[in-house]
């Protein structure tokens, strides 16, 4: 008959990092909630009787191609939570803030490899969740494809990533009904340019979310494990 | 009102069954009432997910909170002052919302698509005499049950057309009532000259549900299980409480039978039928669902 009265979900989290020098006195911080950030999810959606069957997360932290080469994008495989709990915590503490050269970084590359991630299929209910943490603008897509480092096949400019994401009309990598974008990124190009014309974005202007209240954080969370 | 008023053309009863998944913070919210021959039932749904701020001078409720009451008590305002105009629905919740954000504090820093001020559902159905009016935005339904089964009414504003599709894949809604963005109040009318039960019913209602073979052998069950409207009414609200994950709240109205007892026989062979060929394990429904289908979207494509 009815069903197990409780609704499972599929939940993959890609979290996107800035870890150039000037990100040096919030590091520590945005370590510590990205490593609470999947179990605040995990906690809320419990409350709402929303039972997580698996959970995986993945990490990629960013610099600049122009001035970091082979140090510019560290990108991790999902971790498989809570099974690999302990490779995901010293991946996450492993990060620390050097280079980046210039003010705007490569962020719009790492949200790309986020986008292209290979998603979980499985399961009728999802959520795909990205999730940028910066102190600065990015460049426009494709600075630093000097370097040998540069990744092949990447989006040309920010049209062809707003299409790698999506919307409701034409299907993106990403499933438009479970996909959620959270940037806690300072309002300046190009992370207002997605706030503003991409769908399911949530925007908190800031540093890295520094000075992010309590009920804006939990407004956050809530909209991540809420149907929209 | 929820005694069977023996009535062979008109209302005979009418009653909500409501519950929250967390006290005192529901968001839903829902209306009932009756004038002569105008009758209306409304369900709104607060949406929780782009309407989750919440804010300081409304003692730290959600958008999602307010919007689906202040929403309620436009519709509510419409029905007592100018119900036979359709046309006029959109206005009385305009100002509804209007009311919410001139209160509202201006302090929250969150931008992007997901965050919409004051943002619910809605689904109405207004009878006058014969005339059935719906109204709504979001994915919350307004449903017939007759002798030929259950029946929805209006098609959910998500990416999917198709109900068993809209319970199964948590789509995102498409059109949903809200202060800061663009919604139509969608409107369709049915005459209908028979007995039968309508309600308006949010999605934690019909979502936690296989299918809605699976809602209709709950709807039909309970009643042949009852002795009375009361026990009807209590048997639902049990049921629904027991599967709903998620606030649930189901306005119903019950119109044209004899007496009570005569409609609980008459829905006897209904139910037996769904519970022989539809109620099935996880792995027919879709097959199941196939078959059921045509009957359960007869009203559907009027426009």
């Amino acid at each position: 008959m009815a069903s197990n009265y409780k609704m499972t979900y599929n939940v993959d989290l890609v979290f996107c990092i800035d870890c150039t020098g000037s990100m040096g006195d919030l590091i520590d911080v945005v370590k510590k909630n990205a490593l609470n950030f999947y179990q605040d999810v995990t906690t809320v959606m419990d409350q709402k009787n929303k039972h997580i069957d698996k959970l995986r997360v993945r990490v990629i932290a960013f610099r600049d191609y122009r001035a970091d080469g082979q140090d510019a994008m560290l990108v991790t495989d999902f971790f498989n939570l809570p099974e690999q709990a302990s490779d995901f915590e010293q991946c996450v503490n492993s990060l620390y803030a050097d280079g980046g050269g210039d003010d705007p970084e490569n962020g719009l590359e790492a949200l790309a490899y986020a986008i292209k991630s290979k998603w979980d299929t499985e399961g009728m209910k999802k959520r795909q969740v990205i999730v940028v943490w910066t102190d600065a603008p990015t460049h426009p897509l494709g600075i630093g494809k000097e370097s040998q480092y540069y990744p092949n096949g990447m989006a040309q400019d920010i049209n062809e990533l707003s299409q790698w994401w999506g919307g409701v009309q034409q299907k993106g990598f990403i499933d438009n009904n479970s996909k959620r974008l959270v940037l806690y990124a300072p309002d300046e190009p190009f992370w207002n340019v997605i706030s503003r014309n991409w769908n399911n974005v949530l925007h908190f202007p800031s540093t890295a979310g520094d000075g992010l209240s309590d009920l804006e954080y939990s407004q956050i969370i809530d909209t991540i494990t809420n149907t929209i | 009102m929820s005694i069977f008023k023996q009535n062979n053309d008109k209302l005979n009863a009418i009653f909500c069954v409501a519950g929250e998944a967390k006290p005192n913070n529901g968001e839903d919210s829902y209306y009932y009432s009756n004038k002569g021959d105008k009758t209306i039932v409304a369900v709104f749904d607060g949406c929780g997910g782009i309407g989750s701020k919440r804010y300081n001078n409304y003692s730290l409720k959600t958008g999602a909170y307010i919007s689906s009451r202040a929403v309620c008590g436009g519709v509510k305002s419409w029905f007592d002052t100018a119900p036979d105009d359709a046309s006029k629905i959109g206005d009385y919740i305009r100002e509804a919302l209007d009311i919410c954000e001139k209160y509202a504090d201006k302090t929250g820093r969150l931008l992007g698509s997901l965050g919409k001020s004051f943002p619910t559902t809605a689904a109405i159905m207004y009878k006058n005499s014969d005339k059935i009016t719906c109204m709504w935005a979001g994915d919350s339904r307004c449903y017939m049950l007759d002798f030929d089964g259950l029946c929805q009414l209006t098609e959910d504003d998500v990416d999917s057309f198709d109900a068993l599709d809209n319970i199964t894949s948590d789509g995102v809604l498409t059109n949903v009532i809200s202060a800061s963005a663009d919604f139509e109040i969608h409107k369709k009318e049915f005459s209908v000259n028979k007995p039968c039960i309508l309600f308006a019913a949010t999605d934690g209602c019909f979502a936690y549900f296989n299918s809605p073979m699976e809602f209709e052998y709950l709807l039909t069950s309970s009643l042949v299980e009852s002795e009375n409207i009361l026990e009807w009414q209590k048997k639902l609200n049990d049921t629904i409480k027991e599967v709903a994950g998620d606030d649930y709240s189901l306005s119903v109205c019950v119109f044209g039978f004899e007496n009570f007892l005569k409609m609980k026989r008459d829905f006897k062979n209904r139910n037996i039928y769904v519970k022989n060929n539809f109620i099935v394990s996880d792995d027919d429904i879709s097959k199941k669902w196939d078959l059921y289908k045509t009957n359960y979207s007869r009203y559907l494509n009027e426009k």
